[in-house]
């Protein structure tokens, strides 16, 4: 076994400098320390609440085609609802004949899809 | 007179400095492994909470969205009153019975204005064509809030 006395006494006359022990033991404290609190803190972040989060942005979106729906804002073209900070609520509205369609996407932040609704109705309905 | 042990030089033993490093790696794979197991449980019992709060946002919508399909009898205040067969019923009482974690409720009744350019308040007349809600349910000290709307 390397220890730190003989590794020192051999780096000090000159020959091969590897790592003693003690470095070794505090080099793998340190990436331990370090690494483990933040794999739990990175999963956590990216597996936490990520289903409550889509369930939300889901709701929120229902909510705004809803509305959007019953006041038959058929416009042509795209039409972008800020949500809350997190999210934006864009509905696009699609004629085809007499259906219209209202397509709706909640995105986050970074642009990523958290949920998307289609609703449809017909122009000559009440 | 000197007594020679025979081997005596030629056996070597483990060191001080040997032993304490074998203890401190000992005990560092021993601290690092249950860190991963105490983590990984915390992470499974959090993931099972998020599991039932989920669930429980499930059901709820699924119970509002069951029980606004009745005939709406008032919906003033941010409070809601359903008319069954039988006497009125306050959506608030309902709420309670089926969750216990229920804290509070609004509702809001919404019906086109006659230029269909916005939504306004339900007069009372016929029935609302949208019913919008938003329950606050806590539970193990946190609060969760669902929002939605239900055409009618």
């Amino acid at each position: 076994m390397n220890t730190g006395s003989d590794s020192g006494a051999t780096r000090a006359s000159g020959g091969d400098g590897g790592f003693t022990l003690v470095e070794t033991l505090v080099a793998m404290s340190l990436v331990c320390a370090i690494l483990l609190p933040s794999s739990f803190w990175l999963y956590q972040s990216r597996a936490g609440g990520a289903a409550t989060e889509r369930f939300r942005a889901s709701q929120l979106l229902e909510m705004r085609m809803n509305r959007a729906l019953l006041l038959r804002q058929a416009k042509d073209g795209g039409e972008e609802i800020p949500g809350p900070d997190y999210l934006r609520l864009v509905i696009r509205v699609v004629r085809d004949g007499a259906e219209v369609r209202l397509m709706g996407t909640a995105l986050d932040r970074k642009g990523h899809v958290q949920a998307q609704l289609q609703a449809g109705y017909f122009a000559g309905k009440p | 007179m000197k007594r020679r042990y025979p081997g005596r030089r030629a056996e070597r033993g483990v060191t001080l400095v040997e032993l304490l490093a074998a203890l401190v790696i000992s005990a560092f794979i021993v601290v690092m492994a249950s860190r991963i197991y105490l983590g990984g449980h915390f992470q499974f019992l959090r993931r099972i909470w998020e599991a039932e709060r989920l669930e429980t946002r499930y059901r709820l919508k699924g119970m509002l969205q069951g029980a606004l399909k009745e005939e709406v009898a008032r919906c003033t205040g941010g409070k809601l009153w359903l008319r069954g067969t039988g006497p009125e019923k306050e959506m608030d009482g309902l709420l309670r019975v089926r969750f216990p974690e229920y804290s509070v409720a609004t509702f809001l009744c919404l019906e086109p204005a006659p230029d269909s350019a916005s939504l306004v308040e339900w007069k009372g007349r016929f029935q609302p064509k949208l019913v919008e809600y938003q329950v606050v349910l806590k539970s193990h000290g946190a609060a969760d809030t669902l929002v939605g709307s239900c055409i009618k």
